[in-house]
């Protein structure tokens, strides 16, 4: 999944996007409101965490030109403002989640977790598609009750394709939501780490599950 | 409410207070009054029985003096019912005649005989230990007979004298009734005064209740002026006028301690990001140095807020203790520039001291080195890469003006008469000048005033940021203006 941080506190961003590499995020960073709406403009993003109190152009500004431009990524406000009025400011402009600082990073990552499951509407941490079992929680794929070990790399991808189980999901899309701005990678790398994806799948006992749709993409479902 | 004086209280008990004064001087008039009327109409009656005795005084020559018992008209005289008492000498003391209710006394002499049918007046004690008042009057009475054989007139002095008694009792009735009613007319008005008072408070009494419901939630709505009596209406204007300077400090401490705690919050929320990242997954060694010193750093920044807010605070609760010294201005700000030696070769900013050698003034060495800290760390930091500082002194009438410039400015005339604000910063960005959080600019602002002296933000030109302290000079040490050694003063800094 592919996150924007947008926080000048350079501390903070660089933390928050190192742990959420970490974990498997692909991590865009800006530090000005102008640069969070360029990035936010031009790229898909599955969530965009804000700052409120940015140079130039504020947080709140950004969001409410997001939301009146069409863009519906989710949005989790983090901010040192913690009163019911910055709260309800934030969220009546359009965020999906606040959070104050000083915050625990563990939440933070739920919270992004939460709101990423709620973007492809998975109610449960919990995906389960036929024998395979992730939980992104942990960040643990098993199939039945034998434990797969991924790279984080393999486990974005396969967690980007099981929040849209069933649908078919173009290279450029797994790419644009696995790799961050910054990376050299391009949309070819997709099929590489898709063989791999198959073959520790087929290894472990699982059915064929990724299924690929000739010049559209792949689906991950337990039909073909 | 308890305690303290009561208005009610006080106008009830002055307005009573002078009603019983008027009443007790009014009462005494009425009674002097009554009495010299009284008395006169006593008076008025003795002479008119002593001059109705008059013709009973007989002078012949064959009984000589004497007095006609007979035909006395007055039964006041008469023994058993009479109340006056008369009694007749001649003038070498010896008694003519008594009036039978005097019995076996005798009523005093006079010690002073009246001009002739010219009564006098005389108290004198009464038989029956009565006291009482007497008319006097002297004559000559003409002997009767021919006048071949008539003798020389007798003078004689007639005194009629009565008891006071009944002028007293009358006088002791009215003392009473007067003094009746002055008391009921005191607790009368009293209680009326009480109610008419009360009613007339009751306007500062609503006022008051209105007043009971200000709280810090309500500072916004005044209390209204015209509803109130012309005389309240100055003190709820004043009031109102206090409200609002409430208001906008209750918005500047809310502001503040918003402010506070949000540059507070950021580097702790920095610290605490990048500890838990650091544990979250096994790393380098190097990189958890990396993250320590980043820890270390936030730490600081955040100290250095702190000690910024203490240092506010002591200032604004006047803790501060002042050691005033004579100090050479040139030296202190070499010391200070010495100190950001690496943030200015950093940035690679060129500094123009111009500050004359044998100026000093006379400070409190540790506010004007805060000050020159900050004023220098602001210049250092906001100052284009490149760019010029520049800092010189002159002398004023008052004092001592420090003059620091630095190029590069990119804020507007109007926020840069707001820089000296607590918490502002012409924009939000944290890393512009690492650690600063708008407090400096305060200090340098709090500390020149208890130095007595004053500090103005300028933009002379665009792009020149100046900042000009005035403090006061120590006496007689510098060269002058005249001195060939005091440079010219060009506070501005040129472009390059």
């Amino acid at each position: 999944m592919r996150v924007l941080v947008i926080e000048d506190f350079e501390p903070i961003r660089r933390s928050i996007a190192r742990g959420l590499e970490k974990a498997g995020f692909a991590v865009d960073q800006a530090s000005t409101g102008e640069e969070g709406l360029w990035h936010a403009q031009g790229n898909p993003y599955d969530l965009i965490i804000l700052d409120l109190m940015l140079p130039g152009m504020d947080g709140l500004s950004l969001l409410k030109k997001l939301r009146a431009n069409g863009f519906q990524q989710h949005v989790l406000v983090l901010t040192a403002r913690d009163t019911v009025e910055d709260r309800v400011r934030g969220l009546d402009a359009g965020a999906d989640d606040y959070l104050t600082k000083p915050f625990a990073f563990e939440e933070l990552l739920a919270r992004v977790r939460a709101l990423i499951r709620r973007r492809y509407q998975e109610k449960s941490p919990v995906i389960e598609v036929g024998p395979l079992k992730i939980q992104a929680a942990g960040q643990r794929v098993s199939v039945g009750a034998a434990e797969i070990e991924l790279s984080a790399r393999e486990y974005a991808m396969l967690e980007y394709l099981a929040m849209r189980t069933g649908e078919v999901v173009s290279r450029t899309d797994i790419w644009e939501h696995v790799y961050d701005f910054h990376s050299a990678a391009s949309s070819n790398v997709v099929d590489v780490f898709i063989g791999h994806l198959r073959r520790k799948l087929e290894a472990a006992g699982a059915p064929e599950l990724i299924h690929t749709v000739r010049g559209r993409g792949f689906r991950l479902s337990v039909q073909s | 409410m308890t305690g303290g004086p009561s208005l009610r209280k006080r106008l009830v008990l002055g307005v009573v207070s002078a009603l019983v004064l008027l009443q007790v001087l009014s009462c005494i008039a009425v009674y002097f009054l009554q009495q010299r009327m009284l008395y006169d109409r006593f008076d008025q009656s003795l002479v008119a029985s002593a001059r109705a005795l008059l013709p009973l005084i007989k002078h012949d020559e064959k009984k000589g003096l004497h007095f006609d018992f007979e035909r006395i008209p007055l039964p006041e005289f008469q023994a058993e019912t009479g109340s006056d008492y008369f009694q007749l000498w001649v003038r070498d003391g010896q008694i003519v005649a008594r009036s039978r209710t005097l019995g076996e006394s005798e009523l005093r002499r006079p010690a002073a005989i009246p001009a002739a049918d010219t009564p006098a007046i005389q108290e004198l004690p009464l038989p029956k230990n009565q006291q009482g008042r007497a008319a006097l009057l002297a004559l000559e009475v003409p002997m009767k007979g021919p006048p071949e054989r008539r003798g020389p007139p007798a003078s004689v002095i007639m005194m009629v004298a009565r008891s006071t008694a009944g002028v007293e009792a009358d006088l002791g009735m009215l003392a009473w009734t007067l003094a009746g009613t002055a008391a009921g007319v005191t607790l009368v008005s009293a209680l009326v005064g009480w109610i008419v008072v009360s009613g007339g408070l009751r306007p500062l009494r609503r006022l008051s209740e209105q007043i009971a419901t200000i709280g810090s939630e309500r500072l916004n709505q005044p209390l209204p002026v015209q509803a109130q009596p012309i005389e309240v209406r100055p003190v709820v204007e004043r009031l109102n006028e206090m409200l609002v300077r409430l208001r906008a400090a209750f918005e500047r401490e809310r502001s503040f301690t918003a402010d506070v705690a949000h540059e507070l919050r950021t580097p702790l929320a920095g610290i605490r990001s990048v500890g838990e990242v650091a544990l979250a997954d096994k790393q380098e060694a190097a990189e958890y140095r990396r993250d320590l010193e980043e820890i270390v750093g936030l730490a600081g920044g955040m100290q250095a807020t702190v000690e910024k807010l203490l240092m506010l605070a002591r200032m604004d609760a006047g803790q501060v203790r002042l050691e005033p010294m004579a100090l050479n201005l040139s030296e202190v700000v070499e010391v200070s520039l010495e100190q950001r030696r690496d943030r200015l070769a950093q940035r690679r900013l060129r500094v123009e001291h111009k500050l004359p050698r044998d100026l000093e003034i006379l400070a409190d060495a540790d506010l004007l080195c805060l000050i020159l800290n900050n004023i220098l760390d602001n210049a250092c930091d906001y100052a284009d890469e490149g760019g010029q500082i520049s800092i010189a002194a002159t002398s004023t009438q008052s004092g001592v003006k420090l003059i620091v410039a630095n190029t590069g400015c990119t804020l507007s005339a109007d926020q840069v008469r707001e820089a000296l604000g607590r918490f502002w910063r012409g924009d939000a960005a944290r890393n512009v000048g690492q650690g600063h959080v708008g407090l400096g600019l305060s200090l340098v602002e709090r500390a020149a005033t208890i130095l007595g002296g004053r500090v103005v933000a300028t933009l002379p030109k665009p792009g020149v940021f100046v900042i000009e302290i005035e403090l006061p000079e120590a006496a007689g040490k510098h060269a002058g203006p005249e001195s060939p050694e005091a440079p010219e003063a060009q506070p501005l800094v040129t472009q390059p």
